[in-house]
């Protein structure tokens, strides 16, 4: 992507969706914005951050009522001069309104130029604009609401934060070196220890919420298991029917394995319907048998259904058995022909009996497995946010390694921790983009009295 | 135009920079004129009377690598010696000498007088003289006017100085001394910008009313150490320092005082230097510190006056005095002259290019505090590069630069030229290298005299114990990596952490290494890892940092530059891709957007 920023040019773009909503928002970028603004609406405006109602006007023909807003630079989401036009939504009128902007002088906005003379104007910084970069390609909610906490910088927040405390222990080292005759006291090994084992813990933690992000790509597996006839198609179906509008089509690669995925609870969840799996000795049949227990092994969460009709079988309890250990919901089906089988036969607590054939039990069933998809059950870590960039993950890296090796070199002249604490520092710095001058001595001399 | 009043090189200012500029232009054959306004202040030290410690004794060494004068000054005035931060390894140590002031501008001074091809005169300039608008030479406030081809200006503190002791102020370059008015209107006129900055000293005591019993000692260090390679001086009769204390009764006089402060009252406009804080900004930025520390530092082996490091003062002197005489030693002390803050005017060094030559005015040349330096380490270096540069290129000879990672004064320089020092006076640190691994005092002729041979700044002689040297240590790498104890080469035992070199006598006696070259062959193994690192960092970088920036280059045009950085790259107007990125506030997507935007429009 590559286009001119020219400061002189004052931009449009409709900003929200043009279909589906009732209100919609018009704005403008640029050092016009507010006299485009007071050309379409009949009473001037000219305070900044003040909400107005004013009547826009074409032609002398009054085209919508809408709410404007002038924000002044650099206190806007761009830094430049800024105006927000609240106006009725649908096609129709938005695009007027924006037409008018054009005939007053306004130019186009390119794709993602508000960010990017944001980041130009050194609003936002590059997580930030990496950020608004994945909240629009967020495939669903719980990456989405992640991207917006990554726009208000909470991870650059951190990274700043523990980009600082690194820089103080590098003050306090080159106070240490470049004053010998100051009251700077020398660091210990134990407090170098401490502090840096603490920083490389932190580290850790935030480099793990990657397989968070990872997790949240590539969906929850749900793998349905059950002897044959237990019901396990009458299941998939059931489910699927539930969410017809989105649910997508991926053939399976065999036919053992069937592939379906759907949306819920704002994450993608893929559907696994394993053909039967059972002990046989037939080579050709045990292949399909042994992809199929591969499918259920990988997958996060297993449906295993048993017909209750009837009594528990070896077979049940072959599958039963080999998922001990696994995340599951088990599901007496076929209630509607007598139970055989009680919940209280299993001892557990994920049961639910339904008839898949009336329908009875089913918003119980979906009530377990809505439960049962909640992100914080696929991760071990507690988090606020998760980094969704291989970049950070890469950079956090480099840095982990490097406290690692002065870990192992605690007790080193300290001229050698210093290097690495920089190099150190400077990796944290990368992730946000900002190269940062004199910080060094900025931090001494904010810290310490010296000199003669 | 008289021929005796022709010069190719005219210095003005016989301060630190002044003299290494006027030493090593003659000594690369150029007529050269040292125009000072007097000749017993050439070399004068207006503030501590010490050479080197941290971040300065590299420099010095590297004056000495390039053949400048002032570390032998240093040396032959020396009372008293000490090598500091001797906890850590060679990349930090630095050598500190005391001096004797009065001995140093001597042989400065004498040294000077006798050196062919320089001549040294009284005189104050008031003008710079320009024929065709190109300039030609200096005019005295006597009216005898100058010529030159190139004209360094090393004018220190004096460009519109200004005194300040309490309430009273008064036009001066430094205590004692009138300052330089029509030069500094001059300046102005033709282009440069300026800015006030501040500095200020301690008061000067009577050594026979301080009572030293008691007190805390610094000790003179026996140690077999100079600054210059090319002369043998040693200190006999070391020197002691001392060290008194401040308390809460100093403080309490300082902040019951603070209406008389100069720098409190607004007086005060120039920015002063953070590493040097006068007590008065000590107590109140640092008021939570209950004590400071002072040291006592002789001036001189024939006078009587003490420097009081630490204590810098703008007070009144008669508050001066009240709080000297509740320290502890001091009770009965006389001052012989209070401390007090000089003001002046710095040029914007941004103007200036790596060879100190300004990018406006062809032939002239800035070094030293005018700059916005502060220090004699930090003038002397300058004034040796722009001595070098304006001497070599009367016969169009090639630059002469030294770049950041080779050296402190590359750094210095490059710092100067690109970030500018209106935030505050510049001084030299450790911390300010990239990698100060590479660029240590032992190793600085190692470094760079084979530049300075080629300059023809030191002789074949001189270069010859050089190459000697190092000759000598490559033999020594090559039989440690070799030769075995238990199996172990020397090497890999070296590179463990508590082994030196100095655990095996017979190698050094084998080659007869010196002190320094111990330290050289051990750092080098020692440090080896992150050398490797930082110049393979530089490798991977250098397609892009040594390209030229076309001159044309319209910074308004380029898509995608943040603003700060389109008005930056105007203002100083970067040589090359390197110099772009080091300019402050610049981030690395400028760059990219830079290198993309030059590749579109030259073929590079
Ligand atoms: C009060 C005071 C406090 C200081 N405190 C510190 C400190 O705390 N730490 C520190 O590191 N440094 C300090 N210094 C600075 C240190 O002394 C200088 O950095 C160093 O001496 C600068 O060297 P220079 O050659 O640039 O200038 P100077 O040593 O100032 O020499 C300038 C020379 O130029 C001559 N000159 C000026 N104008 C003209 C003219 N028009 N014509 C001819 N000759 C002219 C003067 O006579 C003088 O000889 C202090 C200086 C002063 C005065
Ligand atoms: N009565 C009754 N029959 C069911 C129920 N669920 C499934 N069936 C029937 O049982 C048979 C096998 O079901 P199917 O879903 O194909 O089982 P699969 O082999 O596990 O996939 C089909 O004939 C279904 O109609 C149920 O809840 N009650």
């Amino acid at each position: 992507m590559s286009f001119n920023i020219n400061s002189n040019r004052t931009i449009a773009a409709i900003a929200t969706s043009v279909v589906g909503s009732t209100i919609g928002v018009v704005r403008l970028s640029g050092k016009n914005s507010l006299s485009i603004l007071n050309s379409i609406i009949q009473k001037k405006i000219n305070k900044p951050r003040y909400v107005y109602l004013r009547n826009i006007i074409d032609n002398n023909e009054i085209i919508d009522n809408a709410i404007v807003i002038y924000f002044k630079s650099p206190w806007s989401y761009t830094g430049e001069d800024m105006v927000e036009i609240q106006c009725h939504g649908g096609y129709v009128t938005m695009r007027r309104i924006y037409s008018l902007l054009l005939k007053m002088g306004a130019e186009p906005a390119q794709k993602g130029e508000f960010t990017k003379r944001s980041f130009l104007n050194g609003k936002i910084d590059l997580t930030q604009a990496e950020a608004v970069n994945s909240l629009i390609n967020s495939s669903n909610t719980v990456l989405a609401d992640n991207s917006i906490k990554m726009m208000n910088g909470i991870f650059s927040d951190r990274i700043k934060d523990l980009r600082e405390k690194i820089l103080e222990i590098i003050a306090f080292i080159e106070a240490y070196i470049d004053f010998p005759e100051d009251d700077v006291d020398e660091i210990s090994p134990e407090y170098l220890n401490s502090n840096i084992q603490r920083l490389y813990n932190e580290l850790i933690v935030i480099k793990n919420t990657y397989s968070i992000y990872k997790k949240l790509k590539e969906g929850i597996k749900v793998a349905i298991a059950g002897r044959p006839n237990a019901g396990k198609s009458s299941l998939l179906n059931a489910c699927l029917k539930e969410e017809k509008a989105i649910v997508t089509h991926i053939p399976g690669t065999t036919r053992d394995v069937l592939e379906h995925t759907l949306y819920i609870n704002g994450m993608n969840v893929t559907i696994y319907d394993t053909a039967g799996i059972r002990s046989t000795e037939d080579t050709v049949e045990s292949i399909g048998i042994m992809r199929a227990e591969k499918t259920l092994m990988d997958s996060d969460i297993i449906l295993h259904i048993i017909d209750a009709s009837v009594e528990f079988t070896s077979e049940d309890k072959y599958i039963y058995d080999k998922i001990k250990n696994k995340r599951k919901i088990i599901i007496l089906n076929k209630i509607d022909l007598g139970k055989c089988l009680e919940k209280s036969f299993f001892n557990k607590d994920n049961i639910v009996e339904v008839s898949l054939k009336t329908g009875e039990g089913f918003d119980n069933f979906e009530c377990l497995l809505q439960n049962e998809i909640n992100i914080e059950n696929f991760v071990d870590n507690d988090f606020d946010f998760f980094i969704d960039n291989e970049r950070y993950v890469n950079s956090i890296h480099k840095v982990v390694l490097i406290l690692q090796k002065i870990l192992d070199e605690i007790n080193k002249p300290l001229e050698y921790t210093a290097e690495d604490l920089k190099d150190a520092k400077d990796e944290l710095g990368s992730i946000i983009g900002e190269i940062y001058h004199d910080d060094i001595l900025d931090k001494i001399f904010s810290t310490f009295c010296l000199g003669k | 135009m008289k021929k005796d009043f022709t010069y190719d090189v005219i210095v003005i200012g016989g301060g630190h920079a002044g003299c290494e500029a006027a030493y090593i232009s003659a000594l690369l054959k150029a007529k050269t004129l040292l125009l000072t306004i007097n000749l017993d202040t050439i070399g004068e030290t207006p503030c501590n009377p010490a050479f080197g410690g941290a971040g300065k004794s590299q420099i010095i060494r590297e004056i000495d690598a390039l053949g400048g004068i002032m570390p032998r000054i240093v040396d032959r005035s020396a009372i008293q010696v000490r090598m500091l931060n001797t906890k850590g390894g060679a990349a930090v140590h630095s050598l500190r000498m005391q001096i004797d002031r009065e001995k140093y501008r001597y042989e400065m001074k004498v040294t000077l007088e006798k050196i062919p091809n320089l001549y040294v005169k009284q005189g104050k300039v008031k003008n710079l003289l320009f024929n065709n608008n190109e300039l030609s030479g200096v005019i005295c406030n006597t009216g005898s006017t100058y010529y030159g081809k190139k004209i360094i200006i090393a004018a220190g503190t004096f460009l519109g100085g200004k005194v300040i002791l309490g309430e009273t102020e008064y036009n001066a370059g430094r205590y004692g001394e009138p300052g330089s008015y029509s030069l500094s209107d001059n300046l102005k006129e033709i282009g440069f910008n300026t800015f006030k900055l501040k500095t200020g000293t301690p008061s000067r005591i009577a050594g026979n009313s301080i009572d030293f019993s008691g007190l805390e000692k610094q000790e003179h260090e026996n140690i077999d150490q100079n600054f210059s390679i090319w002369e043998k001086n040693t200190v006999k009769n070391g020197r002691d320092c001392y060290v008194v204390r401040t308390d809460d009764k100093v403080h309490e006089i300082i902040r019951q005082n603070i209406e008389f402060s100069p720098l409190f009252k607004g007086i005060i406009e120039g920015k002063g230097p953070r590493y040097c804080p006068s007590i008065e900004d000590k107590v109140v930025r640092f008021f939570d510190k209950d004590s400071h520390k002072i040291f006592l530092e002789p001036e001189g082996n024939n006078t009587d006056e003490w420097y009081m490091q630490g204590f810098s003062s703008s007070l009144p002197e008669k508050i001066q005095n009240t709080m000297l005489k509740t320290i502890k030693g001091l009770e009965n002390c006389h001052i012989f002259k209070p401390g007090y803050a000089v003001e002046y005017y710095s040029i914007d060094s941004t103007q200036l290019y790596n060879t100190l030559e300004s990018k406006n005015i062809k032939n002239l040349y800035f070094a030293g505090q005018v700059n916005g330096t502060s220090g004699y380490e930090e003038a002397g270096a300058q004034g040796i590069i722009a001595g070098i540069n304006a001497a070599l290129s009367l016969k169009n000879k090639e630059k002469f630069t030294l770049s950041r990672n080779e050296s402190y004064i590359g750094t210095l320089i490059d710092d100067l030229i690109l970030k500018g020092t209106q935030k505050e006076p510049y001084r030299m640190f450790t911390s300010r290298m990239d990698n100060r691994m590479i660029a240590r005092q032992d190793n600085a002729y190692y470094r760079l005299s084979e530049k300075a041979y080629l300059a023809g700044c030191i002789t074949e002689e001189q270069f010859d114990i050089i190459k000697k040297k190092t000759l000598k240590i490559k033999e020594v790498n090559n039989y440690i990596a070799v030769n075995k104890v238990k199996n172990k080469t020397f090497l890999d035992m070296l590179k463990t952490q508590n082994t030196s070199l100095e655990d095996f006598p017979d190698i050094i006696k084998k080659f007869e290494l010196t002190f320094d070259e111990i330290i050289t062959i051990e750092s080098d193994v020692k440090y080896a890892g992150y050398i490797e690192k930082h110049n393979k960092f530089l490798e991977m970088n250098k397609e892009w940092t040594e390209k030229k920036i076309p001159e044309f280059i319209d910074y308004f045009k380029i898509p995608n530059l943040t603003i700060e950085a389109r008005q930056k790259f105007k203002e100083i107007n970067p040589v090359t891709i390197g110099e772009a990125g080091r300019i402050s506030g610049i981030s690395s997507s400028d760059i990219t957007a830079l290198i993309l935007y030059i590749r579109k429009i030259v073929k590079w």
